[in-house]
């Protein structure tokens, strides 16, 4: 009699350890099936538009940061201001897990061209890490479309933009920190200073 | 009565264990780690480039297929020669495991650009498929390199001549249809030959 309690007992168990191996999928770093692979694949649900992109770089939006996927010496000349710079190849590592399984930001993914961007992408997704977007863009249309379009380069559109920095020009022009001992005694020199800045500033 | 519960109860234990014990199982199928799938992407030895493709069309090669993975309305409109159709929509169907798993051939996987084709290969690659490649650059760079390909400057390299001439070629083979066969590929063999080394230089 009690060892019929026993298998009573015994015997859900032993079923659930059953069903539990059975959909354990934990071993093989794969979180989600092929066919939701698939479906993500032909889905459009991550990848961001360029005109998110721009409008997300000109506000400096915080939700978002930038993942630079491309090499560091790339990433060094030039990188979407406040991006991360994590070497495509090695985006499944340990040493990156923190930046890209997190939920303080959502990720933008970029790289050279979209398929090393998308690549990148879908592993992740697979290992189940969040909040990554891809854009398709590379970096060389974000330089040429949206870095470039609204930097001092281009033109300076708003009338009340500073379009220098005036204290470091004025004081790598002028005589540096000297500049205040003398001006009270040169002040005939300070009038003409001015006459010439306004010149420039025109 | 104890005993049928008994055996029922060994029974659910054996096959647990088993199950536990048993490798990578995704209904009876093995699959590669992702952190393997990376390793070869970032290889990048699963690529041919449009030149090494066209000189395959050319030489008649059996021993591979190309695969066009975008819908049925694209490839309809217009497909490589001898390509089939298996949109990667519909790519984990039983229809096509066979096609996408040969044994002794190879396919080669095309879309307009790369980023599908190679959606296409890494789902395959996942589920433990070999012998699948990608076309780099899909049918947009086969139609700027070989359809209207681009003379080189006067400075360039013999190679790049060499280059351009088997493009040039294979451009005449492909649009100008079956009258062409005879003339173009006599001048195959010899670029065909070199070309194999340079061909990692694009468009």
């Amino acid at each position: 009699m009690r060892l019929m309690k026993h298998i009573f007992i015994l015997f859900p168990i032993a079923a659930a350890l059953l069903f539990f191996a059975s959909c354990s999928e934990n071993k093989k770093g794969y979180v989600i099936g092929l066919e939701e692979t698939l479906t993500l694949m032909t889905s459009s649900i991550d990848r961001i538009e360029a005109e998110k992109v721009a409008e997300i770089i000109y506000k400096n939006d915080s939700q978002f940061r930038f993942i630079d996927l491309r090499n560091p010496t790339e990433y060094i000349k030039n990188h979407v201001p406040g991006a991360v710079n994590v070497p495509g190849n090695a985006v499944l590592s340990d040493e990156y897990i923190d930046i890209l399984n997190q939920d303080e930001f959502i990720n933008i993914l970029y790289c050279e061209t979209a398929m090393k961007a998308n690549e990148a992408w879908i592993m992740l997704k697979q290992k189940g890490y969040s909040n990554n977007k891809v854009f398709y863009g590379g970096f060389d249309f974000i330089e040429n479309h949206i870095l470039n379009k609204y930097s001092p380069k281009s033109g300076n559109y708003n009338d009340e933009k500073p379009a220098f920095n005036f204290k470091e020009i004025m004081n790598a022009g002028g005589s540096g920190g000297a500049q205040e001992q003398s001006a009270p005694a040169a002040a005939p020199m300070v009038a003409s200073k001015k006459k010439k800045s306004v010149e420039g500033g025109c | 009565m104890n005993k049928s519960y008994l055996a029922l109860f060994a029974f659910a234990v054996i096959v647990t264990t088993i199950l536990i014990l048993m490798p990578e199982k995704n209904n009876g199928k093995i699959e590669l780690t992702p952190e393997r799938i990376k390793a070869e992407l970032n290889e990048s030895s699963r690529f041919f480039t449009c030149d090494q493709v066209a000189d395959r069309i050319i030489q008649g090669d059996p021993s591979f297929r190309l695969i066009d993975v975008r819908s049925e309305e694209e490839y309809n409109k217009y497909a490589l020669p001898g390509a089939i159709n298996i949109p990667l929509d519909s790519m984990l169907s039983e229809n096509w495991i066979m096609y996408l798993d040969p044994v002794g051939a190879s396919n080669i996987f095309y879309s307009n650009g790369t980023v599908k084709s190679d959606e296409a290969w890494i789902l395959c690659r996942r589920q433990g498929f070999k012998n699948n490649y990608v076309m780099y650059g899909g049918l947009n760079e086969w139609f700027t390199c070989i359809i209207n390909p681009v003379a080189p400057s006067l400075i360039s390299s013999n190679a790049e001549f060499d280059l351009y001439r088997f493009r040039k070629a294979a451009s005449f083979y492909f649009m100008g249809g079956s009258t062409t066969e005879t003339s173009a590929p006599a001048a195959m063999p010899a670029v065909g030959s070199k070309k194999k080394k340079e061909v990692q230089g694009g468009c």
